[in-house]
């Protein structure tokens, strides 16, 4: 019991370190061009395309290993 | 039953209508008052009072702006004060955006079984705050001076935006010049994944609005202390999870227990519940031996 617990904190943990990271990642990807956003092709998509794909991620590993997500 | 489903809390739509017409231009009204009254010539839309910028500016160091954009200042605090006494009362009634994508949610009759629903809040809190700390965490970037260029990050995923922009483009069409790939990805994840494939409808509201999730903790901060909040009281339940099914923000776990930093005070669950097991209140002492 403690221990089925300690992993729901664990994973509920890992969520929130993941999708923490997830925005400042994509920050840092971004400083390469220095935010030249209008002017690019990508026009600000690899902001907001890698914390979507963390999004999926974590629902796809929702279906999978939690059994609680109904698609 | 699409129908009956349609009209559920049918005061809601009124309140959305409301506040389309109080936040979004070209009617704007409260900006348009402010403006007015501060003798400043702009016209006014769902921009100019913009949800999040100042949150960003005031974790970034720029609380400076202040000076400038007081209007957003203020409104930001209003609608945390507001959270404070009466519940995100903002979100779950006026805000155009959360309406916007709900009421799409509502119109298009596609089971619940097809959308996306995270049956432990646990979760989607995890996930609606590990966004928000990423947020906060990007704005302190900006204040230790990695970007000079950048603003906001909450400028590149700015559902805002998008709604003015349609709104716009409606009765402009040379307004929708201003698509990019960007906002066609929020469009997307708003509208598309976040309201027609999740149950609710509120996605987009649930996981990147940074002013939603910080009304979600001052909410679950004014429900300790005794300010206005839904509970579910002791009684016959019959186990039909009309209360989960309906409640938008996916704030009742299976144990009907309510997750107070996503609960948006909107009142589905306590018109639907069949047993009338939901109510708010009101600092009442007996309230908290009856909290389930």
């Amino acid at each position: 019991m403690l221990l089925q617990k300690l992993i729901k904190r664990f994973k509920l943990l890992w969520i929130y370190i993941i999708t923490a990271s997830s925005l400042p990642f994509s920050y840092i990807l971004s400083l390469n061009c220095n935010f030249l956003c209008f002017s690019c092709p990508l026009s600000g998509l690899c902001i907001i395309f890698y914390p979507i794909i963390i999004l999926a991620i974590i629902f796809v590993k929702l279906i999978r290993k939690i059994k609680n997500f109904k698609i | 039953m699409w129908l009956k489903s349609l009209m559920r809390n049918k005061y809601r739509y009124i309140s959305w209508i409301i506040g389309f017409i109080l936040f979004v231009g070209p009617f704007a009204i409260i900006m348009r008052i402010y403006y007015y009254l501060a003798g400043i010539l702009r016209e006014p839309d769902l921009h100019t009072a913009c949800f999040r910028m100042p949150i960003d500016w005031i974790f970034s160091g720029r609380i400076y702006y202040i000076f400038s954009y007081p209007e957003m200042f203020l409104f930001i605090f209003a609608v945390l004060i507001t959270s404070l006494i009466l519940g995100p009362i903002f979100c779950g009634w006026l805000c155009p955006v959360g309406a916007f994508s709900e009421a799409i949610s509502r119109i298009i009759p596609l089971p619940n079984r097809y959308r996306i629903q995270i049956k432990d809040p646990r979760i989607t809190r995890a996930i609606r705050y590990g966004f928000l700390t990423g947020f906060i965490m990007i704005s302190i970037l900006i204040l230790l001076g990695f970007s000079e260029r950048f603003t906001a990050i909450c400028c590149w995923y700015c559902a805002s935006s998008v709604l003015q922009q349609i709104t716009n483009g409606i009765i402009n069409p040379i307004e929708l010049e201003y698509w990019f790939s960007g906002s066609i990805i929020v469009l997307i994840f708003w509208l598309i994944i976040g309201g027609i494939f999740t149950v609710g409808g509120r996605g987009w509201c649930l996981f990147f609005c940074p002013l939603g999730a910080l009304s979600g903790i001052i909410h679950k901060i004014g429900s300790k202390l005794g300010f206005y909040r839904t509970i579910r009281i002791e009684g016959k339940c019959i186990n039909c999870g009309k209360c989960i099914s309906v409640c938008p923000m996916q704030a009742i776990d299976s144990n009907f227990s309510i997750e107070r930093t996503l609960c948006i005070n909107c009142k589905e669950c306590i018109s639907r519940c069949p047993n009338k097991l939901y109510k708010m209140i009101w600092r009442s002492k007996n309230a908290s031996s009856k909290i389930n």
